[in-house]
């Protein structure tokens, strides 16, 4: 171990023991991780394993049925999505979740909600989503469900960062979406995370994912079963025969 | 001639008068696609209210504001106990019974404690009629057309450039997105249901001189107000506006050349024949969403 990782910054989340179930169906048994300030966190996994649930769960778009989530030193347990966003805890949401019948600016707008009161902070959440992703100034006016995939996931992911998180949860990047697509957006989460921003992201893209990560999870059938930095999970050979080789 | 102009402004009238009903419908169906069914009687509440009120010896212009403040608690409540609770997505219709049944029960409700005789709301601008082309129409009849168009700019204005507005629309169309923006959909679920219902007790006030005021009142422009929205399509404000007019005008028509059983018969059929030609409705568009 080098010295630069010996001390791993305070955990801006850190989730104990989380559990969450659809009704009887136990779809997340006992997650326990943390992310630091400034941390690029990747999550793979395959697909059922409750990655999408445990994201949920942090988020406040589920509430789980135990453990603990704390955000900023604060227990945030069960808290609903609309207050964590006030936090600085925001989810770019599996599937993208565009606002189909709005326009793309307005997507933005609504992504900046936290700061209804200050229109001045609206606008410049608008101005910093196009400046990050010039091709939705272009289709400022344009119906969000009118825009390509790729297009309508970088509106996604500027209205998810338009609250000015700390942490960004990000559920299933790559679902859906062309290579060349990627190769555009993944370059963007590490510029994202240089500037400062905490990432956690979820992917199935295993080889993707700890490219740009500084650390890794490995989830399977609701439980954490590896660890580790993103470069010694590259190398691991359970992971690599599990996950790595496929794409 | 004169016939004919008649016809059209009475047909205006009553048109504007669906096409606020409408506007209602849309209200709520763009915040949680789903309605009040007993909009109708919000209107019908909005007006016996507000008799009521005068009765009591409450001036006018105090008892308009209560009588729509009194509504939009009672689309706060429906919302919360007849909606929420039985709304889970496009496939729920449990809050169709529940929103007819309680209004239903205001209707009963209104007959018992107001009376079954029909009442009416002075207004001062139904003295004397003014005289277009020939064609009588009292002042206070043109209020109604007027409002509907500027409601509809309103509206207009409210969806496309405040942030409650844009909120309200995006909460229907993904709910845990909205919620992800931090936005409290539940909350904006409760503010559409009122604001829906105080457009509606507007509405029934409006109409008040002109029509008659009684506990079932509602009934039929509720109906002719959600059949409006369909017909139009539900998403588009505009188009409601316009099809409530045309359907107004249309009413009117078969009233003036026929008779007013000829009006339901061919008004109704009418509708029933667009809805199979525009399924999405007149100015509908499909739902659009690449995934």
């Amino acid at each position: 171990m080098n010295m630069t990782t010996a001390s791993s910054p305070p955990a801006l989340l850190k989730v104990t023991d989380l559990g969450v179930a659809y009704g009887q169906v136990r779809a997340v048994q006992s997650v326990s991780l943390e992310v630091g300030a400034g941390e690029f966190v990747a999550m793979i996994g395959s697909n059922g394993a409750g990655k999408s649930s445990t994201m949920k769960a942090i988020a406040g778009v589920l509430a789980p049925v135990s453990g603990r989530v704390e955000f900023n030193g604060a227990d945030v347990t069960g808290q609903p999505s609309h207050r964590l966003v006030r936090q600085g805890l925001a989810m770019v949401p599996e599937g993208r979740q565009v606002f189909a019948e709005q326009t793309v600016e307005d997507n933005l707008r609504l992504g900046a909600f936290v700061f209804s009161r200050t229109p001045k902070m609206i606008d410049e959440a608008v101005d910093r989503g196009f400046t990050l992703f010039p091709r939705l100034a272009e289709r400022r006016a344009q119906a969000a469900g009118s825009l390509s995939g790729g297009e309508q996931q970088m509106l996604a992911m500027a209205r998810g960062l338009a609250s000015r998180p700390r942490l960004l949860v990000i559920d299933e990047l790559s679902l859906g979406l062309a290579p060349r697509v990627l190769d555009m957006l993944f370059p963007v989460l590490q510029q994202l995370n240089r500037d400062g921003l905490a990432i956690l992201l979820v992917e199935q893209l295993a080889t993707q994912a700890l490219a740009v990560s500084h650390r890794a999870y490995v989830m399977e059938t609701g439980r954490v079963t590896l660890q580790g930095s993103a470069r010694d999970l590259a190398q691991d050979p359970a992971v690599r025969q599990a996950y790595l080789g496929r794409h | 001639m004169t016939a004919i102009v008649q016809y059209t402004l009475s047909g205006l009238v009553i048109g504007g008068l669906y096409a606020i009903v409408a506007l209602g419908f849309y209200i709520m169906w763009s915040a949680v696609r789903a309605v009040n069914f007993a909009h109708g009687d919000t209107l019908m509440l909005g007006s016996v209210l507000s008799i009521a009120l005068m009765w009591a010896g409450v001036p006018l212009i105090v008892g308009i504001p209560l009588a729509i403040a009194a509504s939009a608690v009672f689309g706060l409540l429906i919302e919360r106990i007849a909606v929420r609770p039985l709304n889970h997505g496009p496939s729920s219709v449990g809050w169709m019974l529940s929103t007819i049944a309680i209004g239903l029960m205001l209707e009963a409700f209104v007959t018992v404690t107001f009376g079954a005789d029909p009442r009416s709301l002075p207004s001062p601008l139904m003295g004397t009629p003014i005289s277009i082309a020939g064609a009588g129409i009292f002042p206070h009849e043109l209020l109604v057309p007027a409002s509907a168009v500027a409601l509809l700019a309103l509206l207009d204005g409210f969806y496309r450039s405040t942030m409650l507005g844009r909120a309200m629309r995006a909460i229907s169309q993904k709910p845990v997105a909205a919620g992800l923006m931090g936005i409290d959909v539940r909350r904006m679920a409760l503010i559409s249901f009122a604001a829906a219902s105080a457009l509606g007790a507007f509405a029934g006030i409006l109409a008040a001189p002109i029509i008659q005021v009684s506990a079932t009142m509602g009934l039929l422009l509720g109906l002719k107000g959600f059949l409006v929205a369909i017909i139009a399509g539900m998403s588009n404000a505009r188009g409601i506006v316009i099809t409530g007019f045309a359907y107004g005008v249309l009413e009117r028509f078969i009233e003036g050349f026929g008779n007013t059983a000829l009006r339901e018969v061919l008004g109704f059929g009418v509708m029933i024949l667009l809805l199979l030609m525009f399924p999405n409705g007149l100015f509908g568009q499909r739902e659009v969403n690449k995934v």
